[in-house]
């Protein structure tokens, strides 16, 4: 009996669809939603993100324990 | 055991005749008024882990019920949308090992360079700390003759100004409508280079702030030669002007000489801070406490110091007389009366009768048993002590203790090995004001800001930043934006000192290098190689080694040959680089006889007036404002009042009666047609009538750190001197009605001294006495026998190194300087302002100062304030995680991956120096600020950046005890003691904080601190077994009494 409602209450392949359809768009606009605009405002400037470090060749380093030269 | 009692009573003394009914208060250990008076809200607050503002009440039932089906759909949905963010990774790019490794780097090795710091105008030898080739720590060079291995805060912070996020980036000009558009170099090169060549006769004039590079002097002196019509005007907010033209006026040369502070036995500071912010503290707290070495009794000094309000040197005096600064010149001719009247003979003849050191005493409320001390030491010390005159104090006085040295016979204690060097003289006062004629009668064709802010530093009345107006182009060639360069055409982005070639030459004797330890960073430029471009005369292309080459043939050419040395330029130059410094064998200017002419100076002298007064100081923090936008100076609590993130006006308690005012009431001050309006602060050893202020703060134009922090004092300041260009008398001085908040940490972190009356004494927090007392009974303070308690534990073993660290109570300061290196090493993050306010500052390290006798003459004791490493660490046993655990050399250890954040162990600590993070304080103060990229570099690779929700704190530096360990290893050898050095000890001027291996019986540490005799462990009586010692403080005043 049980069986037989269960069987009756199955989704219909119009219903079937249409949750699928919801479901993909639903999936589309979550990765398509700018999150980033809910993120805090970071006031680094986009040229931070090009730093580059380079050692001045031209600068004598030393062993900090070292004696002197002079 | 015997019980430490204070040994500051105030006694009742006859001549004065009221010293309030603050006499008749508890004179035990005290931080702040709340907690003299046991107010409380107080005793109130302790009972909170909060402070106040922080919401921390949790009830369960008052929580709404959510149903099983609600609970469920909305872990289905976070789990949903965590996965749909997820999705969204971004690789953050590889991580590839170098294609060419750089010859100087060894990845995980780092390397030191030798520079020079020009943070201030000392030029003190560093060594900066590279790792893979970004520069992360400053130290003092130890082959610096004048630093000697040490910095102060302001040297150890200015690391992050390299790193500030706000730095400029690329030169700008100004717009049409007064907007700044980013510019090229090229482009502004050409339009300046064209500015020049059209400037006809009209003036070209450089303000910059003191020039130390014999180099970069001689780049002005060629841009002079090009444009003639250039004129340099060099000057400082603070200056010694006032100090040398009187030595000027008594010995026939402008240099005031260096001292001998080591030799002095007994020391009289009049309105001066040289312990502080007066002249080179770093060299001067050294070579004072040199003379506080509590195992040389006899080299032993005596600080007497008078003062309008507590200063460094102040709190480390062992007399201290509370005067207003137009007082001092009476009180100086009282001094030379008295000695006089000893039978010692003053030069000159000064009318002296009519100066009654008794009636002075009177007048001012001082105890003249404490005077007559002072004159009687003063008189056995003949050639042995010094009167040091502060510099903002007028001519006059200044010329007076000249006299009253020479009378002395002080003169012997002043340095005839070297003296200060001046590359370039500073601007008289009186010249600024011809600048800003020529400007306003439009006889200025340019005006460059050579990396100065003077519309900050100028007297407002003096109408410079009106007078910009009238001049046609105005360049500043500057780090950041600051308030001048928003007034001018052009702003040029400047490298920072580590990214800069130079020399130095601030005495004689020696020069010192700077050289840059990394290419600069973004399109900034030297200001030296700014203006060997325009030399050029026409638009080039840029040589970004103009400077560098111009340097080496200044030194090949012209220095050089001085040094008389048999070494090749090219091994010189790299010798030189290498060690920081290049010694020159050099005779300095000698001083000749005293001039009695002089003291017809003294005949003019003004009286001291009964209106409010107001002293203008240097701030320990801001600086003269250059250090406006240095979180980890901002946050550095003052030594004195503990405020941090503001300045404040300084009254005393009867000023405040007087002014119907409390702590955190705005006031109006009005001095001549100017007015301030700032909030006061009662601070304790106040002079009566006296206003206190630190200049430095209050910038209109600053970085995203700085912005609203503090009052611009500088307003009260005019063209026309009041007593000295830093004292005024006030007109009229009210209560303006508002009030305004003040954070300071004086009662985070208490010791329980809310709940626990004159816990500090009771339980033997702080226990000093005095040098006789030590004389009598060396085991005056009967440390040996605590109260044993039983462990219920079996103690550990520790077969091997065991850390340990003293404290010599004697020699620190209380200047702070420990902490900024602390934050540095430690990667400590700046909390802001309100969070300070909750007690949340993350310093692992703080100075606790406690106040003790009346509130009007106070006596301070400072102690410095850290993880003890305690061998039964109470915190450790309520971790319900073990992510506090002991190490084997007795360290108490953090392992922040497992900490959970329940804050038991901080809870349960009793010397309070837990830390946690409630935030991530790196995306929680100001707008992101630390979470830049930029910033990031100044972290230490070796230290652990922690998150929210994480318990931190002191470590001993384990980063260092580890490569110590490394490099033991790797040479075969066992660890020893002596081969790590913590950043605080490496830091502190003093020498106060030693640290080594408990041990070994044989090291200087063990023997000489850490089993002293007047060594002590805070706490000891609750079984922790604490493993820092502190040297309790010797007072050398004339009582044995305690």
């Amino acid at each position: 009996m049980e069986l037989e409602n269960l069987f009756s209450k199955k989704l219909k392949r119009k219903s079937f669809f249409t949750s699928l359809g919801a479901g993909l768009a639903g999936y589309v606009a979550m990765r398509s939603f700018p999150f980033r605009l809910l993120y805090g405002r970071s006031n680094e400037d986009k040229s931070e993100n090009k730093i580059k470090v380079k050692i001045n060749p031209l600068a004598i380093s030393r062993n900090k324990t070292g004696g002197n030269n002079v | 055991m015997s019980e430490v009692k204070n040994i500051h009573q105030p006694k009742a003394d006859n001549q004065t005749e009221d010293k309030s009914k603050t006499e008749k208060l508890d004179t035990n250990y005290w931080r702040s008024f709340k907690d003299l008076f046991r107010d409380t809200s107080l005793i109130e607050a302790s009972n909170h882990e909060f402070g106040d503002g922080v919401k921390d009440d949790f009830e369960p039932s008052k929580l709404s019920g959510i149903s099983r089906r609600k609970f469920l759909a909305l872990v289905g949905a976070s789990a949903a949308l965590a996965g749909a963010g997820c999705s969204d990774y971004r690789s953050k790019g590889d991580i590839i090992p170098y294609n060419k490794m750089p010859e100087e780097i060894t990845v995980g090795k780092a390397n030191y360079y030798a520079s020079t710091s020009t943070a201030c105008s000392h030029g003190c030898g560093v060594l900066i700390k590279t790792r893979e080739g970004r520069p992360i720590k400053v130290d003092g060079n130890p082959d610096h003759p004048v630093s000697k291995g040490k910095t102060c805060a302001k040297c150890q912070a200015s690391i992050l100004s390299l790193y500030d996020p706000e730095r400029l980036k690329f030169p700008m000009r100004k717009s049409r409508n007064g907007g700044f558009l980013k510019s090229t170099w090229q482009h502004v090169d050409d339009e300046i280079i064209n500015a020049l060549n059209k400037i006809g006769n009209k003036q070209i004039a450089f303000v910059s702030q003191r020039i130390i590079s014999p180099t970069g002097k001689k780049v002005l002196d060629d841009f002079v030669k090009q444009y003639p019509n250039t004129k340099i005007y060099s000057y400082e907010l603070f200056d010694e002007q006032i100090r040398n033209s009187a030595w000027q006026k008594c010995y026939g040369i402008n240099k005031f000489p260096l001292i001998s502070w080591d030799k002095a036995k007994v020391i009289l500071g009049l309105e001066t801070d040289f312990l502080g912010t007066d002249g080179n503290k770093v060299e001067t707290s050294r070579l004072y406490t040199q003379g506080r070495e509590v195992n040389n009794l006899k080299k032993f000094n005596r600080l007497y110091v008078a003062e309008s309000t507590l200063s460094v040197t102040g709190m480390n005096s062992d007399y201290r007389f509370r005067l207003r600064p137009d007082a001092q010149f009476e009180f100086v001719m009282c001094l030379l009366n008295e000695i006089n009247k000893n039978g010692i003979s003053v030069p000159g003849s000064l009318p002296l009768g009519g100066y009654s050191l008794k009636s002075f005493a009177g007048k001012y409320s001082l105890s003249l048993k404490n005077l007559k001390q002072l004159v009687k030491d003063l008189a056995s010390a003949k050639g042995e002590s010094v009167i040091y005159a502060g510099r903002t104090l007028p001519e006059n006085v200044h010329i007076a203790v000249n006299l009253l040295n020479e009378a002395l016979g002080n003169t012997a204690l002043y340095r005839t090995d070297s003296i200060d060097v001046d590359v370039l003289p500073l601007l008289k006062h009186e010249e600024i004001k011809e600048l800003v004629n020529d400007m306003n009668a439009g006889n200025v064709g340019m005006i460059i800001h050579y990396d100065s802010n003077p519309v900050f530093h100028f007297p407002d009345d003096l109408g410079y930043k009106d007078a910009l107006k009238k001049v046609p182009v105005v360049v500043s060639i500057t780090g950041s934006q600051n308030d001048s360069s928003e007034l001018g055409n052009y702003t040029l982005p400047l490298s920072h000192d580590f990214e800069s070639w130079g020399d130095a030459k601030t005495r004689t004797g020696f020069y010192s290098f700077q050289q840059p330890v990394i290419d600069p960073i973004f399109s900034t430029r030297q200001k030296e190689a700014i203006l060997l471009t325009w030399l050029k005369g026409k638009p080039v292309v840029f040589d970004e080694m103009v400077y560098h080459k111009y340097l080496m043939n200044n030194w090949q050419n012209n220095l050089y040959p001085t040094f008389n040395t048999k070494m090749t330029f090219t091994e010189f130059w790299n010798a030189g680089l290498h060690d920081g410094i290049a010694i020159l064998e050099e005779e300095p200017d000698s001083f000749g006889s005293f001039n009695s002419s002089a003291l017809s100076e003294l005949q003019n002298a003004v009286k001291a007036s009964s209106k409010y007064i107001v002293v203008l100081r240097e701030s320990y923090q801001a600086g003269d404002g250059k250090f406006l936008n240095n979180g980890w100076l901002l946050e550095l609590p003052h030594p004195v009042s503990k405020i941090t993130w503001d300045n404040y006006a300084a009254v005393s308690h009867n000023t405040a009666k007087d002014l119907g005012i409390k702590s955190n009431d705005m006031i109006a001050i009005r001095v001549g047609d100017r007015k301030l309006e700032i909030p006061a602060f009662i601070q304790p050893g106040t002079a009566d009538k006296t206003i206190t202020i630190e200049l430095g703060f209050g910038r209109k134009v600053v970085g995203i750190v700085g912005t609203g922090v503090g009052f611009n004092a500088n307003v009260l300041r005019s063209k026309s001197a009041g007593i000295s260009p830093w004292i005024y008398l006030a007109n009229n001085v009210s209560k303006s009605g508002s009030s305004y908040h003040l954070v300071a940490t004086m009662e985070h972190h208490m010791f329980g001294e809310a709940l626990t009356k004159d816990a500090a004494q009771k339980r033997k927090i702080i226990q000093e006495g005095t040098v006789k007392e030590y004389q009598k009974d060396a085991h005056f303070l009967n440390t040996e026998n605590p109260v044993k308690m039983e462990s219920l534990y079996n103690p550990h073993e520790y077969p091997g190194v065991k850390w340990g660290m003293a404290v010599d109570l004697n020699k620190c300061v209380g200047c702070g300087d420990c902490v900024v290196a602390c934050n540095a090493e430690n990667n400590i993050p700046i909390v802001g302002k309100d969070q300070v306010a909750v007690s949340r500052e993350m310093q692992w390290l703080r100075v606790d100062r406690y106040y003790s006798g009346s509130i009007d003459d106070p006596v301070t004791s400072n102690q410095i304030m850290l993880c003890q490493q305690c061998d039964n660490a109470p915190c450790e046993n309520v971790c319900p995680v073990a992510a506090t655990t002991h190490s084997p050399d007795g360290l108490n250890q953090m392992i922040y991956n497992r900490c959970v954040g329940t804050r038991y162990c901080s809870n349960n600590c009793p010397y309070k120096v837990r830390r946690f993070n409630f935030f991530n304080y790196r995306d929680h103060f100001k707008d992101n600020y630390q979470q830049s990229h930029l910033l990031s570099l100044v972290y230490n690779p070796e230290v652990t950046v922690r998150s929210r929700g994480v318990m931190e704190k002191c470590t001993f530096c384990i980063q260092r005890i580890m490569e110590a360990r490394s490099n033991a290893i790797e040479e075969h050898r066992p660890l020893k003691g002596s081969d790590v050095r913590t950043a605080c000890q490496d830091a502190c001027n003093t020498e106060a904080i030693k640290f080594g291996d408990m041990n070994d019986k044989d090291s200087e540490f063990y023997k000489k601190y850490r089993t002293h005799e007047l060594g002590y462990y805070v706490l000891e009586d609750v079984n922790t077994r604490p493993n820092v010692t502190y040297i309790a403080k010797l007072r050398n005043i004339e009582s044995e009494e305690v």
